[in-house]
């Protein structure tokens, strides 16, 4: 096997290990959750924030994408 | 990534109720997201190799810190603190506390009594010294028969904002861990029931616990209830940092704000609130193994929390000390490693963070570090002699 080989088989198999869907952004959206009323505007915008970026390795049952949950099992 | 996910919700879940509003942030919680934010640290580089958009804008992060910052205007609102410096991760001691005083000096008179060790020549306060910062100023502590324990002595002074007692937590409170030493053999190697005839035996102790403790009488509980109510009355308020935080901008030089920025920076994500620290267990060595780094061999001591708990995630895992007259009571970390600041502040960057502070950088955060000296019994604790803490 020459080293070109090897090197597209290598980059093949990473490419297998990488979940398309989630670069993608294919998997989805959780429904948004309302923060209670009288909250703050500032608390609303960082609760906006958690729910976009945080929520897949921090809220075990509540990640949207398909490889968390498997891994959350 | 599995991994990952698991310290994660270990470290910090968010719930629906959290998400919402219903359920604040402790000031635990709020310190952890403060110090990922600021360094960089969320999302991790695996979790942004798989979500290209998912990384924290700079506004993003904005929003967060100043958010952080009003939760905790909010939680000192009513406090001495001015009001510029509400938000801050680190607050004041309060000057005074409501204690029963009669219950304060019947425990302040049993702390220093040696009646409670087996031989009668060991006291609380041997290994608990009031004059070197609450702790003996040695690696590891002598019991009786000069015997060396396995672990250096935690202070005593503010150990009542501790969420739980020793290194490594298994005294869920000031009562519980009294108890502990007296009947260690290595420590005060006394047996309770000899203690209560001997203390029994004491017109002095006799009155006391008779008028404090009419219907209980003179107990290991009403023991280690006294020593506990005296051990809560040892803050010590008003250090130079204290004055600066309720708005004596004079209170600290340039460098020493400068140490507290690093300080904000590098460590407030453990040693936060009014005793900077004693709010949780982390991992000594959370980035870079200590152990290997001091050398030596594995102690039992060196577990932790683990020797409580028994939980293989919580190995290697301490209660983060108190911070307070940290400059008085050297050696420092469980196992007395450290014998400088300058040195535990080196090894800590090292190891929590990663980093390698410069000479100027550690000089600063040791500058910081010694305003944190405060007051007891109105005299600084870098000036009590023996007949001041037993007035």
């Amino acid at each position: 096997m020459n080293k070109i080989t090897i090197f597209f088989t290598t980059l093949f198999v990473a490419g297998l290990a990488l979940p398309i869907s989630n670069l993608l952004n294919f998997a989805g959206e959780n429904e948004p959750i309302a923060v209670k009323v009288g909250s703050s505007e500032k608390f609303a915008q960082v609760s906006q924030i958690w729910q976009n970026k945080c929520v897949d390795c921090h809220s075990p049952n509540m990640t949207r994408m398909r490889i968390f949950r498997l891994q959350n099992r | 990534m599995a991994k990952h996910i698991e310290e994660s919700t270990q470290r910090f879940v968010l719930v629906t109720e959290i998400y919402n509003g219903e359920i604040p942030l402790t000031p635990l919680m709020l310190a952890r997201l403060e110090g990922v934010i600021r360094n960089d640290e969320m999302p991790p580089v695996s979790y942004l190799s798989m979500h290209w958009d998912g990384g924290l804008t700079q506004g993003e992060k904005q929003t967060i810190l100043e958010w952080i910052s009003q939760e905790r205007a909010k939680l000192s609102a009513g406090s001495q603190t001015a009001e510029k410096l509400k938000g801050e991760p680190v607050q004041p001691l309060p000057l005074q506390i409501e204690l029963n005083a009669e219950k304060v000096v019947l425990g302040q008179k049993l702390f220093h009594d040696t009646n409670l060790s087996g031989d009668n020549t060991v006291s609380c306060s041997s290994c608990h010294d009031l004059t070197k910062g609450g702790t003996d100023q040695s690696k590891v502590s002598t019991g009786i028969r000069g015997q060396q324990g396995g672990i250096n002595s935690p202070t005593v002074y503010n150990a009542s904002y501790n969420v739980a007692q020793f290194w490594d937590g298994r005294a869920k409170d000031l009562q519980e861990q009294a108890a502990g030493p007296i009947a260690n053999p290595i420590e005060m190697g006394a047996n309770w029931d000899e203690v209560i005839e001997k203390l029994k035996a004491i017109p002095e102790y006799q009155q006391a616990f008779a008028n404090l403790y009419a219907e209980k009488g003179l107990t290991k509980a009403t023991v280690t209830d006294a020593i506990a109510t005296f051990e809560e009355s040892l803050i010590t308020p008003n250090s130079r940092f204290d004055q600066y935080l309720r708005g004596n901008e004079a209170a600290l030089t340039a460098d020493e704000k400068e140490g507290y920025a690093l300080f904000k920076e590098n460590c407030a994500s453990c040693h936060f609130g009014e005793a900077l620290g004693g709010g949780s267990f982390e991992k000594m060595g959370a980035k870079n193994n200590y152990f290997k780094l001091r050398g030596g061999e594995l102690t039992e001591a060196d577990n932790g929390y683990f020797n409580f708990t028994k939980q293989e995630k919580d190995r290697y895992f301490f209660k983060v000390p108190v911070l307070r007259n940290v400059e008085h009571t050297a050696p420092y970390f469980h196992d007395g490693h450290a014998k400088t600041l300058a040195e535990a502040v080196k090894i800590m960057a090292k190891v929590e963070k990663d980093k390698n502070f410069t000479q100027a950088e550690i000089d600063k955060v040791v500058a910081f570090l010694k305003t944190l000296t405060g007051e007891y019994k109105g005299k600084s604790v870098a000036q009590l002699t023996t007949k001041d803490v037993k007035k």
